[in-house]
């Protein structure tokens, strides 16, 4: 018989989460920065989803590029 | 083991955000008609830079209300003071900038700026003295975080042939906010933040960014949609500067005016001849959700 824990659906990483929705490519993350990705809070993971979503998908070959805000 | 620091933390999580901004700044900044929509990008500039006093003044009263009961309070009413004094007439300069490449001062201020520009400065309002003014470090390290270097503001005012009046105070910023930044992440790290507190500098920072996306994506919109300044060329040009030189050969390009014409009149001035008129009003078409530079009033 299977034990209760296998059965249960392993709740998603917020690495998981968020490589899921676009929001980050995992290797181009480091060790360090994932582990602080997973202590992100339920809210900030849920509002970086859902500025994702709202921009569309992310356009390949453009992440070394970096934002420019002349302010 | 030693814990991550706070401005680490920071870093880390605006890197999630800001492909978001990187996507919609990298398309403006490389687009063939960058010239056109660069007094859009000053007017936004503008619209944000002339709150920025009155915003840290005001986290720096919150602040300081808390000072007694609230430790982070009292570790960061100082520095908002110092910051409020540093940013001080940095939108007179960039009026200047703006007047030098030919847009009118009073059209300026009284233009309404973006809603996207509203909602960016007033949720650090809202934060600031309703929540907790830590909130302002959030939007502070993404205005100040990514400053452009000398070489790239170069090489994009020589690909758009931008005139250098047009980009005095972002030159500027570039050797400023180096060290803003470098202060902002040195006292967020001497700050004792709590999870709930260090989420709320986390949520601000996402919220500036995808403001900020927003006024830029509403600018590349505006000029897509051929309503980018159409009804600015109602006035006579009498150029005499080289920034006005500018000036003029972004107009005729936005009125419309035939290449052949705009080229003769460019001549005319490059050779110091007298000022050939624009060939004359046109129509006004759709503004746009940003709106356009207006004609003086006749």
């Amino acid at each position: 018989m299977a034990s209760k824990t296998s059965n249960s659906k392993k709740k998603a990483s917020n690495v998981e989460r968020l490589e899921g929705a676009g929001v980050l490519i995992s290797e181009h993350f480091t060790d360090g920065d994932k582990k602080t990705v997973e202590k992100l809070t339920e809210a900030e993971v849920s509002v970086l989803i859902k500025m994702r979503k709202k921009r569309g998908p992310a356009p390949k070959g453009k992440h070394h590029l970096r934002p420019n805000i002349f302010v | 083991m030693k814990s991550l620091s706070h401005s680490r933390r920071l870093r880390t999580k605006i890197r999630l955000a800001e492909p978001c901004l990187l996507e919609v700044s990298d398309h403006f900044w490389t687009h063939a008609q960058l010239a056109q929509m660069f007094p859009e990008f000053l007017f936004l500039m503008h619209s944000i830079i002339r709150s920025s006093v009155s915003l840290i003044n005001a986290a720096a009263e919150s602040s300081q209300r808390r000072a007694d009961s609230d430790l982070v309070c009292r570790k960061i009413t100082a520095y908002y003071k110092t910051h409020g004094l540093e940013e001080m007439h940095h939108d007179d300069w960039l009026l200047e900038d703006m007047a030098a490449i030919g847009m009118e001062r009073s059209e300026v201020l009284v233009r309404l700026p973006s809603p996207a520009v509203a909602s960016l400065v007033g949720a650090q309002y809202y934060w600031a003295l309703h929540v907790h003014p830590v909130a302002l470090f959030g939007y502070l390290a993404v205005l100040e975080g990514s400053p452009p270097s000398l070489r790239q503001l170069n090489e994009i005012r020589t690909r758009n042939g931008l005139p250098a009046e047009g980009l005095r105070t972002i030159v500027k910023h570039s050797r400023l906010d180096p060290h803003h930044r470098d202060e902002i992440y040195a006292q967020l790290d001497d700050l004792p933040l709590n999870r709930n507190l260090s989420e709320l500098v986390a949520l601000s920072a996402f919220h500036t960014i995808e403001h900020i996306s927003q006024a830029l994506q509403e600018i590349l919109d505006s000029h897509r949609n051929g309503s980018v300044f159409k009804d600015r060329s109602r006035r006579q040009f009498n150029e005499t500067t080289k920034s006005q030189r500018f000036s003029a050969s972004v107009r005729s390009r936005w009125s419309g005016e035939s290449s052949a014409s705009a080229i003769s009149r460019h001549r005319a001035l490059q050779a110091g001849g007298p000022p050939v008129a624009n060939p004359g009003p046109c129509k006004r078409s759709n503004p746009g959700p940003h709106g356009t530079l207006r004609s003086p009033r006749v």
